[in-house]
């Protein structure tokens, strides 16, 4: 901000309409900053993961009425500010704030400036407007809670100051206690270990606006709110790579001090693991930069066997490497074939979907829906005049309808895959039909093929948990590692390779035999290579496959088949 | 992974459970106050008759069902959101308990109720 210096008057007491300006900027861009996690909060009424960018939306739109306006005035700007809210109000809590701003504009129309007593009354009238258009009677444990008790704490303070910044203070602290009790008026937060997501975000605003009052800088880092960036695939080089072998052998010998083995083994690299045959037996892996030093050592302990060194660098220069380039389709469309369109997250997944001949991919997935402009513009512009979409996300099937009925003139299908491991599973199908010529332009048989490959599926995915719950009767705190399969929660722990080992102990070897790990955009290849290894190690019925995904959040997705 | 006990049998869910559900939905939407008939004719006999899911018409064709719903929506806000909003709350509201696709949600803003006009 170039005009970091307040026009407020020094106690605060009266705002003018270029000081109510500054404060909106600090409001919206505070919950700028914030909307991610208000997205990942919603779960009421409907849990499309948008009230964030919702609210940021309706507020961006109120903001830009007045950005460029120089009146002092407070009742005309703040007039424009609640117009544009109304106007470009997006989603349930977009709808409910502007009706907030709508009430307390109302309120001030008259006013060149507003102290402590037009305040309360300003904020008591936005919560009126707020509950006059909502359901009776209102439920609580919403937005309008937390709107109204901090409204209520602007009244009950003005007896004993009417400094503007003091109650501001209160408004925000009033409106962090509403919040933090939302989950006991609202049984379904409860259920899900969440805060009312459009609380917390009306909160955010409120307590930009109060930063700002004591001179914190709340910066707004873009003008308008982008899907986060993917971070770009790049080729590591061999140092960042780390330990380029990947030794194991077996030990065997009399006396031998498994602990003391351990220790020695740990210390010359990394992803150490001695397990022992409970005989005479153990099992050495180790990551290192010379493969002689942990057998040299071992060879004076005992007899070894079975020596597996593999240069790991080598096999990720191989794997990932040659793929740096941007993902592309490689389906070459005929005239009347059935083509695809898949949104997925990651340069990695993309990739997969376009080998098994995506015509188009979107990008997307939780927390990052495509539009359904987006998806209908995809249809519309690939060359084929039957086109299946594959959602990949439970969020997304709705869109992805819709953009179905927005499309004329096409034939268009949705395979209602809920994640990648189902969507993949389906384009293995596609691709398939593909090579037959009776059946590549027969979009009834490829759909019916496609939806019934969704069951043959099992899904898993590994995350790091966003708050504390309870679900399915295993608890995950808060930054915890929490394994789910076909979205239940499973497992919940803090070493990767225990959750993982945890997760498959869950998968029935008689149904499934291939294993396939998706890693993730945070992960490193060779940890995604040492954790497979390990897996294979523990579990002799499953055959495992590593798969760059490179998809954010998530640190692993895998499927069984 | 649990099997579904293959017991032979359909479950047919009436165009009025779903009209109750979309119904119920409906009023809690928020902006959306009221629910009223698609003619003058039927919202007489709907106020004599009271009838539960007034302003909710539901229509299967087969596994298809389209839902219309005749609302009064509150002055000041942003109808078209407000629409939007309805029609994904309810849609999520009728899959989820009775599982049954609704390929189609239409709003019909049969009026405006003006608590607050404007200044």
């Amino acid at each position: 901000m170039t005009e970091q210096e307040s026009a407020l008057q020094q106690q605060y007491l009266t705002l003018s309409g270029q000081g109510f300006k500054r404060l909106a900027l600090a409001g919206m861009a505070w919950l700028e900053q914030h909307y991610q996690i208000v997205n990942q909060l919603n779960v009421f009424p409907v849990p499309d993961g948008d009230t964030g960018i919702n609210m940021l939306l309706t507020m961006q739109s109120a903001y830009a009425e007045i950005a460029d306006d120089e009146d002092d005035h407070l009742g005309n700007i703040v007039r424009k500010f609640a117009k544009g809210a109304v106007n470009g109000s997006r989603g349930n809590s977009g709808v409910i704030l502007s009706q907030i701003w709508r009430g307390f504009s109302t309120s001030l129309r008259e006013l060149p400036h507003m102290d402590a007593a037009a305040l309360a009354a300003a904020s008591a009238m936005g919560v009126s407007y707020a509950y006059d258009a909502a359901p009776k009677p209102a439920r609580e444990g919403t937005i309008l809670t937390v709107a109204r008790e901090a409204s209520e704490a602007v009244q009950a303070a003005l007896q004993n100051t009417n400094d503007l910044g003091a109650l501001l203070a209160r408004m925000v602290e009033q409106a962090w206690d509403a919040l933090s009790r939302t989950p006991d008026m609202l049984p379904l937060l409860k259920e899900a270990g969440v805060v009312d997501s459009g609380g917390q975000g009306l909160t955010y605003i409120l307590e930009g606006m109060l930063l700002h009052l004591r001179g914190e800088a709340v910066e707004t880092q873009v003008q308008r709110a982008a899907v986060p960036a993917r971070k770009p695939a790049r080729v590591m080089s061999a140092t960042e790579f780390g330990h380029p072998y990947d030794v194991q052998f077996l030990l065997s010998g009399n006396d031998l001090d498994e602990h003391h083995i351990r220790a020695a083994i740990t210390a010359m690299g990394d992803s150490a693991i001695v397990t022992s045959d409970g005989m005479k037996t153990l099992k050495i892996h180790v990551h290192v930069y010379d493969p002689g030093q942990p057998i040299s050592y071992a060879a004076k302990l005992g007899v070894i066997s079975d020596v597996v060194v593999e240069n790991m660098y080598q096999q990720y220069l191989d794997n990932v490497g040659a793929d740096t380039a941007a993902p592309a389709p490689t389906v070459v469309l005929e005239n009347d074939d059935v083509a695809v369109v898949a949104v997925a997250p990651g340069d990695g997944l993309a990739r997969v979907f376009y080998e098994q001949g995506a015509a188009r991919l979107i990008s997307g997935g939780q927390t990052m829906n495509p539009s359904t402009e987006e998806i209908f513009a995809a249809i519309r512009d690939i060359p084929a005049d039957k086109v299946i979409v594959l959602p990949n996300n439970a969020n997304v099937i709705l869109t992805a309808e819709q953009a179905v009925k927005k499309t004329k003139g096409k034939t268009v299908r949705v395979v209602k895959s809920t994640n990648i491991p189902q969507g993949i599973s389906a384009m293995i199908f596609y691709a398939n039909a593909r090579l037959r010529e009776d059946q590549r332009k027969d979009l009834d048989y490829i759909v019916t093929g496609m939806s019934q490959a969704l069951d043959h599926v099992v899904s898993g995915e590994v995350t790091t948990a966003v708050r504390s719950a309870t679900l399915n009767g295993v608890r995950a705190q808060v930054g915890q590692l929490i394994g789910l399969l076909d979205d239940k929660l499973i497992v919940a722990g803090d070493d990767m390779a225990q959750v993982m080992h945890d997760l498959i102990a869950h998968l029935d070897p008689d149904r499934y035999e291939l294993v396939t790990l998706y890693y993730g955009a945070e992960v490193k290849p060779a940890d995604a290579l040492a954790l497979a290894e390990y897996l294979t190690s523990s579990y002799a019925a499953f055959s495992f496959e590593v798969v760059p995904g490179g998809q954010p959040h998530y640190h692993y997705l895998l499927s069984a088949e | 992974m649990t099997q579904e006990a293959a017991i032979p049998g359909t479950i047919s869910i009436a165009p009025a459970a779903i009209a109750s559900v979309a119904c119920r939905a409906a009023l809690q939407s928020y902006g959306v106050v009221g629910m009223a008939s698609p003619n003058l004719a039927s919202e007489v006999a709907a106020v004599l008759s009271r009838d539960p899911n007034r302003g909710v018409v539901v229509t299967q064709h087969g596994d298809d069902v389209i839902i219309d719903l005749y609302v009064i929506i509150e002055y000041g806000t942003r109808i078209a959101t407000v629409a939007n909003s309805l029609i994904n709350a309810v849609r999520y509201q009728v899959e989820k308990s009775t599982g049954t696709p609704v390929v189609q949600v239409n709003v019909h803003v049969q009026g405006l109720r003006i608590t607050h006009p404007d200044a």
